[in-house]
């Protein structure tokens, strides 16, 4: 725009200013040739008052000569004296012109004579002025000088007039001129005017265009379903969106909310669920005006009665300079997000720890009945083999196989719990499927046999002789199929085909088939024979018994390992179950390692162990006993984990032991860990035990412990298992131990730890404090003791159990127990005392290693 | 605010101390009758105690809770054989018991269901 003005202002002047200094220049021109045309006025005045003067100075002489009167001539001179002026004027103005100067100076002599004429005429006596007069000399003089002026005159006429027209011309000039530059100068303006006019338009247009841009872009912030706030480098409000205005109106109905600091200073804005005020600098939008972008979602805002929760999210604001003007945050208000989140959290929590209850439940339930089932089932087997009248076998037969179906029921109940839970967890180990068959066959030929059926169990020959996956899986897979298969056959046979059914590159796919020539199913129960507690038909159940549950194990342990299982029947003629389960091929590595171990086995078999049976229950010692002893193995039996240590502290050898986990005194983790860490003796040790839920391998593994066999077990399968663990080491009976072991404490400080998390600081106050008080406890119940004051007794012993749990010190846990309940129960004083004597003993050991741990721990710290 | 009720002074200083790490607000009184005190003035949410208190004992506690602060969960320590304890501590109104030792898992676990925190609601 300005420069647009400059622009035909620039063109105006660029325009004018040459014409205007031609037209100056004309103008000059004009100047001179009007002065011109005075002068040629003048010229003609001079030459024309040369003429009168003459004429004058004639009549005068003439006069003078007829009357002689003096007054002709009075004024004689001063008229000759002009003339000449005149003449010299004339002269002065025509400087410029040769040809009327030459005409001048021709003029001039006339001019003269006439004057001399004259003067002779005055001079000379009347009649000879007459004389003279009427010579007629003087008129021709006087004629002469008149044609002579006349000619000049003339000349300056014939000039005046040529000066005239250039005059006019020019003048005509100097006015078109100026018409044109006049014209030039409105065109220019009007362009001018006209650019300067869009250009406005334009302007407007663009404005009115910005504007809406504004507008719109505003829309888009009031439109946007969350809320939106613009504040400046001190924390003041600049803009809020309608969302935002909304949010904060239902906090703040009374006023909205300028400032953020004063908001902060008034305790109203807080760390979600908590009473902490929200600190200033960790707010987004303080964050952003120092140039940081972050999001929160814990801000909670408080006031009167009403409380929201937002997220927020806020960056800087730059200006042209890349100064943080603003800051502009975005949040929303997730109040009811938090709150479901909150409640869904509680559920889960609930869901997680009903879950854990049940699991719980689970294995409080299985460990409860196996143990018991362990005896019951091992001392039916023995009897069986006891001579027997026909009578007492019958009834052994029976309790043998109601104990191994009930049995049944608790595993497929546990194995339906554990897959539900997902914790069914498959191994990947090396193994054939031949001698998985041959054992198969042991397994299931009795039964077979029992309803008079063929069993053939048949592997072709192109399947892998090792396979990588789980081999108890499997066998579970076709116990169940065979099982079910005998169940539901009347006569015939039962078969058994595994094949090949694809080969990929890294894994192998195998087909079993399960073929019977039993009942059948019929085509409508097909699609519900996995489902659990599911039999074809409700007599079925009647006569067949059993949970329902075989199958549906089955196809979820064929599904887990990845594989599927279909059937094919008619209902009269049979049925065939068919199992594809894809199994990783073996690499050499397996091959050898495999291979290597069976040799081993083979090795061993024949070879007499000494094993320890660590085991608290009297009537599992004494199945252990007998069934190890019938292996031909001498045992020695340890009734919990600290005997057990007891024993291999005092220099006795074992081949393996076998170690229950629960057990009073010392639990088989925790001997195990004795054994290993303190001890550190490398002897085999075998995990025994009721608790079957998953994971519990795992652990047994994690303490020490070499493998793990669940309660109750089979003679076969723990013969096996000794014999697969004693390796190279059961090869070698000269092996030594190695007796020398770390001292052991009579403390453990592991709970302490865990409950402290780590907090050395509190885990030492705790030990001071037990330092402190337990001499004094002690010395309590010293007196109690001795004074036989059994409530006294009974308390101190109660409140000492606690602390010195706390301090791990087991045995002392348990001693005080025993003493509180003999004086709860008065019994017997010289009991008590032994008691005493005992926990005296150990709170004196535990009182000095605890002691010698403090400062352990000082020397650590300080060092 | 939790109150601990507890004489041994190790039990009760581990208590305090696991709770004070779960991040709850603790008060600690070392007899019945420094709790009853604590109950008059201040308001909680949480009683633990122990059963054998001086002065008075838990049992009373237990009864002097329920009828003047029924609102008052109470959580009760015992040993791990005194069962019929426990169940007379339930039938006065104890809402839950903890075992001693106790395992730290499970007294944040118990404590934190009688402690929801309810910071949405009005």
């Amino acid at each position: 725009m300005k420069i647009k003005i400059l622009i035909s202002l620039g063109l105006t002047l660029v325009l004018v200013l040459p014409i205007q200094l031609y037209s100056l220049e004309l103008s000059k021109d004009l100047q001179q040739t009007q002065d011109l045309v005075a002068h040629t006025h003048e010229v003609m005045l001079q030459l024309e008052d040369i003429n009168t003067k003459l004429t004058v100075l004639e009549s005068n002489t003439r006069g003078y000569v007829i009357s002689r009167n003096d007054s002709f001539i009075a004024n004689y001179d001063e008229l000759r004296q002009s003339i000449r002026a005149a003449i010299a004027s004339v002269r002065q103005l025509t400087s410029d012109n040769p040809l009327q100067q030459q005409r001048i100076s021709q003029i001039m002599p006339y001019i003269e004579k006439k004057i001399a004429f004259t003067e002779a005429t005055v001079s000379h006596t009347a009649s000879e002025g007459i004389e003279l007069v009427s010579s007629g000399d003087g008129k021709r003089l006087m004629d002469t000088i008149r044609e002579q002026l006349i000619s000049i005159k003339e000349t300056e006429t014939s000039l005046l007039q040529h000066r005239m027209a250039a005059s006019k011309e020019l003048s005509d000039y100097v006015f078109m001129i100026n018409v044109i530059i006049t014209l030039l100068i409105v065109l220019v303006i009007l362009g001018a005017v006209m650019f300067i006019f869009m250009d406005i338009d334009k302007r407007e247009r663009l404005e009115t265009e910005v504007r809406e841009n504004e507008s719109r872009l505003k829309q888009f912030f009031e439109a946007l379903p969350m809320g939106i706030t613009v504040r400046d480098a001190a924390g003041d409000l600049f803009f809020t969106n309608k969302q935002g205005r909304e949010t904060l109106h239902n906090i703040f109905p009374e006023s909205s909310i300028h400032n953020l600091q004063l908001l902060v200073k008034d305790q109203k804005v807080l760390k979600a669920g908590t009473d902490e005020i929200y600190p200033l600098e960790e707010m987004p939008v303080i964050q952003a005006l120092s140039g940081h972008s972050s999001s929160v979602d814990n801000i909670e805002i408080r006031n009167r009665d009403k409380s929201i929760l937002l997220s927020e999210t806020a960056s800087p604001v730059y200006n042209s300079k890349q100064e943080i003007v603003y800051a502009i945050a975005a949040f929303d208000d997730i109040t009811n997000r938090k709150r479901e989140e909150f409640e869904l959290k509680q559920a889960k929590q609930a869901a997680e720890d009903s879950s854990l209850a049940k699991e719980r439940f689970l294995a409080n339930m299985s460990h409860e009945i196996r143990t018991p089932m362990n005896a019951i089932l091992g001392f039916t087997n023995l009897l069986h083999r006891s001579p027997l009248i026909a009578e007492q076998l019958q009834f052994v037969d029976a309790i043998r196989s109601s104990g191994e179906n009930l049995l049944t029921i608790i595993n497929d109940i546990l194995d339906v719990s554990k897959i539900q839970a997902g914790m069914m967890q498959l191994e990947t180990i090396p193994f054939g499927l031949k001698p998985l068959f041959e054992s198969l066959q042991v397994l299931l030929r009795n039964s077979a046999q029992e309803k008079g059926l063929k069993l053939t169990i048949e592997c072709q020959d192109n399947v892998p002789w090792l396979l990588i996956g789980d081999p108890v899986r499997l066998t579970q897979i076709m116990y169940n199929l065979v099982q079910n298969a005998i169940k539901f056959t009347a006569k015939g046979e039962i078969a058994v085909n595994a094949r090949v059914q694809k080969q990929e590159q890294d894994q192998c796919w195998i087909e079993i088939a399960v073929s019977d020539t039993g009942i059948g199913i019929s085509q409508d129960k097909l699609d519900s024979i996995f489902e659990r507690f599911s039999q074809a038909t409700t007599a079925t159940t009647r006569e067949f018994g059993g949970t329902g549950l075989g199958l549906s194990i089955v196809k979820s342990l064929v599904e887990l390992q990845g594989g599927k299982i279909s059937i094919a029947s008619t209902l009269g003629k049979g049925s065939v179950f068919s199992v594809l389960i894809p199994y990783k091929n073996a690499s050499e590595e397996d091959i050898s390692l495999y291979s290597e171990k069976s040799n081993l086995e083979e090795g061993v078999i024949q070879r007499h162990l000494h094993v320890l049976v660590t085991e608290d229950n009297v009537l599992n010692q004494k199945l252990a006993i007998r069934v190890l002893s019938d292996m031909g193995f001498s045992v020695e039996v340890a009734s919990n984990g600290s005997e057990a240590v007891q024993l291999l502290q005092a220099g006795q050898r074992f081949d393996i032991i076998l170690m229950d986990i629960q057990m009073p005194v010392m639990d088989g983790y925790e001997a195990t860990r004795v054994i290993r860490e303190e001890l550190k003796i490398d002897i085999p040790i075998m995990a025994m035990t009721a608790h079957a839920m998953s994971g519990e391998k795992e652990r047994c593994i994690a303490y020490g412990m070499n493998d793990y066999l669940s309660k109750p077990f089979k003679a076969r399968e723990l013969q096996s298992k000794i014999y697969l663990l004693l390796g190279t080491d059961a090869l070698s009976p000269e092996a030594e131990f190695s007796t020398a072991a770390a001292t052991p404490t009579v403390y453990d400080l592991s709970y302490l730890s865990n409950m402290a998390g780590g907090n050395i600081g509190f885990m030492k106050e705790m030990v001071g404090l037990f330092l402190t008080h337990t001499p004094l406890e002690l010395k309590k119940l010293e007196q109690a003791v001795m004074q036989a004051q059994l409530t006294q007794v009974s308390e101190v012993a109660h409140k000492l159990k606690s602390s010195v749990a706390m301090m791990g010190i087991e045995r002392m846990v348990y001693l005080l127990k025993e003493l509180e309940s003999q004086a709860h129960d008065a019994a017997n004083p010289h009991i008590m005392k032994t008691l005493h004597e005992e926990i005296a003993k150990i709170g004196e050991t535990a009182l000095h290693e605890l002691g010698k741990w403090v400062k352990t721990q000082e020397i650590t710290v300080s060092s | 605010m939790i109150l601990i009720v507890e004489d041994d002074e190790m039990m009760l200083r581990a208590l305090e101390f696991r709770l004070k790490k779960d991040g709850h607000e603790v008060t600690v009184a070392r007899n019945g009758k420094e709790a009853m005190e604590y109950l008059k003035v201040s308001s909680f949410k949480l009683v633990i105690t122990d059963l054998m208190l001086p002065f008075v004992m838990g049992m009373e506690l237990i009864s002097y809770i329920k009828a003047n602060h029924p609102q008052v969960s109470v959580i009760v320590l015992s040993g791990a054989d005194d069962e019929s304890t426990v169940i007379e501590a339930f039938k006065l109104g104890a809402d839950d018991f903890i075992t001693k030792p106790f395992s730290p898992g499970e007294l944040s676990l118990r404590v934190r269901r009688f402690l929801v925190r309810q910071p949405y609601i009005g």
